[in-house]
């Protein structure tokens, strides 16, 4: 075989699959990157065992055939090489690699040592791949990281018939963010948020086609596809866990509230749950935190609704922090109670809502 | 000679809703869950006269007492009254050292009230605990803790037992082993085979033989039942982890083995995570293999736990992918590091799956794994740690 392509479109293209190969090769093979010829085009793939990535370059290929070798150290020489195109050739059982005057040959393996990458004949749905890729990244933080944490650990998709949602949580805290569009396909899957994070990265423009399949949620764009191994067991009912009273709303600025907190978490104790205080009445919220170095505190204006006049909560600092985050311009923050989860939400924007218990201090 | 008080309220959660429900009073009464997999966190002294005990499963308890009342158990409220109790406690003496939310040891050597007698003091608080919460706190009066701490089981309910100095090889010389602190039913069963039946016989051995035997722990048991216990009552002593351990009667082989034993390590450490009142951040999973090999691994959770079920899932994991399982093992012990005043603490959104993601109804107390079949473990040794040190 000899295949010549550009080097920055292979540097790209095994980035992608690069990325999610183990560097350790625990499992036998999945160290491995597999190179498969097509007469117009190169493609590369690897998989980690819960996500299977393929990226597809255009290539001038002569010949054709399988091919396997490690996938880091040929990442790396296809980075460091000098040259803007790079030649590879198959000869013996080794790949010369050669650009400009360099020229290196690494060892191939059999790539019945590979596992093979298996992706849904299939993509029966679609959706706005930007806009997919913001909705995941709105609720990525919520996610459990802890390996104990079971199916915590994943984000769940609701593909309805007029939206799609993700929602994660770890348990503590919740959010959920809407694509306003039906994906054409029906289905829960949940997919682990490691895998969630790698989907996100190959989202770019214009639409991305989708499919639910055989225990896997796969996407597929103009050049790669990656199939996502589906986590089993089964997600909590969050709607249940959503109040629907409460006894005081505010609504201020997003960002007001969430460079006031995280100037004042600076005092919060990190070792005794990150402890802020909040306490609203007459239109002003006081943020104070106490800890080993001392105290701070930061008064806001904000519009004060509801039936109670005034309300003392405490919260971890980093989830409200991380609820925040998503948010710009106006934040809506419905409080239950002092003992029951907070809503944060945008009032002019159904489209994240997030959730934050709040501690309990008696 | 030092004055050692060691205070332990009677049934404590049970008494406390047996005093705050005019219906439960004179009934047996269980704190705990009543469902399938619920655990008896504390029975009244009417459910344990039908053979009930604290941390027996619920089934079981309802089983030996189908008149048991169970009652969901309210730590907010048993929080404020143990605060109730210790000021009393504390107005008496500053050395006060707790133990747990409702057992302290008290030096009132240099008492700041009341009289000049151990005994008389402790009467003295004890009415004070009676009118002031409505609760009855049992006391053992000694000059060492280890002989107060027993002295005080005997009093129980509702008493007052003193051991004098002069009185206290006698006292000791019929203990059987098991009530010392430490000596489980393992234990116990070598100490039979050289022919150890109490604290007296364990007196009579040569220190060396029983450190040839138990190792440090030997050397230990033989001062304490000669009643050599110098260690000082420590207000300030911060505890730094709540563990439980069980030595197998059988050594467990493989994982599966090992995971039927988990549930109830899990619960013990849990109760006694409550009975202190704190909650901890870090896991500790300890494992002894047949060479006396001692491997423990730590995690760290995103929040604070006293929950059987979340210390459960997470040993669990930690067992079956960090801890190296080729050999039999002796031992198997959890416990919870990292410890916060349980006051605040961040709750989980959801009741069902705890903070762990698991399936699964998730109880008071009690982890989501079936517990293996009453007996199967029967003679295997439940030790306390971090609750106690052993005298130096």
């Amino acid at each position: 075989m000899n295949v010549q392509v550009a080097t920055k479109r292979l540097a790209d293209a095994l980035n992608h699959v690069e990325r999610i190969v183990p560097t350790r090769n625990a499992t036998p093979g999945t160290n491995l990157l597999r190179i498969d010829l097509t007469p117009e085009s190169l493609v590369l793939s690897g998989t980690n065992l819960d996500l299977d990535v393929e990226a597809t370059l255009p290539a001038d290929v002569r010949g054709e055939g399988t091919y396997a070798l490690p996938a880091h150290v040929f990442a790396q020489v296809v980075r460091a090489v000098p040259g803007d195109e790079v030649t590879l050739e198959a000869t013996d059982g080794e790949l010369s690699v050669t650009s400009g005057d360099f020229a290196t040959r690494l060892q191939l393996v059999d790539p019945d040592n590979a596992p093979r990458p298996t992706f849904p004949d299939v993509y029966a749905g679609t959706l706005p791949a930007k806009a997919f890729a913001t909705a995941l990244g709105r609720v990525r933080y919520a996610a459990a990281v802890a390996e104990y944490q079971a199916i915590f650990r994943g984000v769940k998709m609701e593909l309805g018939d007029a939206t799609v949602r993700a929602i994660a949580t770890d348990g503590f805290r919740l959010a959920y963010a809407d694509v306003p569009e039906s994906s054409g396909l029906e289905g829960e899957p949940i997919v682990p948020a490691r895998s969630v994070d790698e989907l996100v990265k190959v989202l770019g423009d214009g639409d991305v086609d989708i499919a639910v399949d055989d225990g896997q949620f796969a996407i597929r764009t103009d050049s790669v596809r990656m199939s996502a191994k589906l986590m089993e067991g089964t997600f909590p009912d969050y709607k249940r866990v959503i109040p629907d009273a409460f006894p005081i709303t505010l609504t201020l600025e997003a960002s007001a509230l969430r460079d006031a907190v995280h100037r004042v978490a600076v005092m919060a104790d990190k070792t005794a749950n990150n402890r802020v205080d909040l306490f609203v009445k007459d239109g002003t919220l006081q943020i104070t935190a106490e800890g080993a170095y001392g105290r701070a505190q930061e008064a806001l204006a904000v519009e004060q609704t509801g039936s109670d006049p005034e309300m003392a909560l405490a919260y971890n600092a980093k989830y409200l922090t991380d609820a925040l985050a998503p948010l710009d311009g106006a934040l809506r923050l419905d409080l239950s109670g002092a003992t029951s989860p907070s809503v944060l939400s945008d009032p002019s924007d159904a489209t994240y809502l997030a959730m934050v218990v709040p501690l309990r201090t008696g | 000679m030092r004055r050692i008080v060691h205070l332990d309220a009677d049934a404590f959660y049970a008494s406390v809703e047996q005093r705050d429900d005019p219906r439960l009073r004179g009934v047996p009464v269980a704190v705990g869950s009543a469902s399938g997999r619920g655990v008896v966190m504390t029975a009244s002294y009417e459910a344990r006269a039908f053979g009930v005990k604290s941390a027996m499963p619920s089934a079981e308890a309802a089983r030996r007492c189908p008149e048991l009342q169970f009652v969901a158990p309210r730590m907010d409220v048993y929080r404020e009254v143990s605060r109730e109790i210790f000021a009393i406690y504390r107005s008496y003496t500053a050395a006060v050292e707790p133990l747990a939310l409702d057992e302290a040891y008290l030096d009132v050597s240099e008492p700041l009230r009341g009289p000049p007698s151990g005994t008389r003091i402790a009467e003295r608080i004890r009415r004070e605990v009676r009118e002031r919460t409505g609760l009855t706190v049992s006391a053992g009066v000694s000059y060492c803790k280890f002989v107060a701490k027993l002295a005080s089981d005997d009093a129980k309910p509702d008493g007052v037992k003193t051991v004098p100095p002069e009185a206290a090889a006698a006292y000791l010389a019929d203990l059987p082993v098991r009530r010392i602190h430490g000596v489980g039913p393992r234990t116990a069963e070598r100490l039979a085979a050289l022919g150890v039946a109490t604290a007296g016989d364990v007196a009579a051995q040569d220190p060396a033989l029983l450190e040839a035997h138990f190792g440090k722990v030997g050397r230990d048991l033989w001062r304490m039942a000669r009643g050599e216990d110098d260690r000082p009552v420590d207000p300030n002593r911060v505890r730094k982890s709540v563990s439980s351990e069980t030595t197998f009667a059988r050594d467990r082989v493989g994982l599966a083995e090992l995971a039927e034993a988990l549930p109830g390590v899990c619960d013990d450490t849990a109760h006694r995570a409550r009975r202190a009142g704190v909650r901890g951040r870090g896991v500790v999973v300890k494992v002894k293999d047949d060479q006396h090999q001692i491997h423990t691994r730590q995690v760290r959770l995103p929040a604070a736990t006293d929950d059987a079920a979340t210390l459960h899932a997470v040993a669990a994991e930690v067992l079956a992918t960090r801890v190296p399982l080729d050999r039999p093992v002796r031992l198997l012990g959890v416990g919870v590091t990292a410890l916060e005043d349980g006051t605040v603490h961040q709750p989980p959104l959801f009741e069902v799956g705890g903070a762990v993601g698991f399936e699964g109804e998730r109880e008071v107390g009690r982890a989501a794994d079936a517990r293996p079949p009453e007996g199967s473990g029967g003679a295997d040794d439940r030790d306390a740690g971090g609750d106690e040190d052993p005298p130096a």
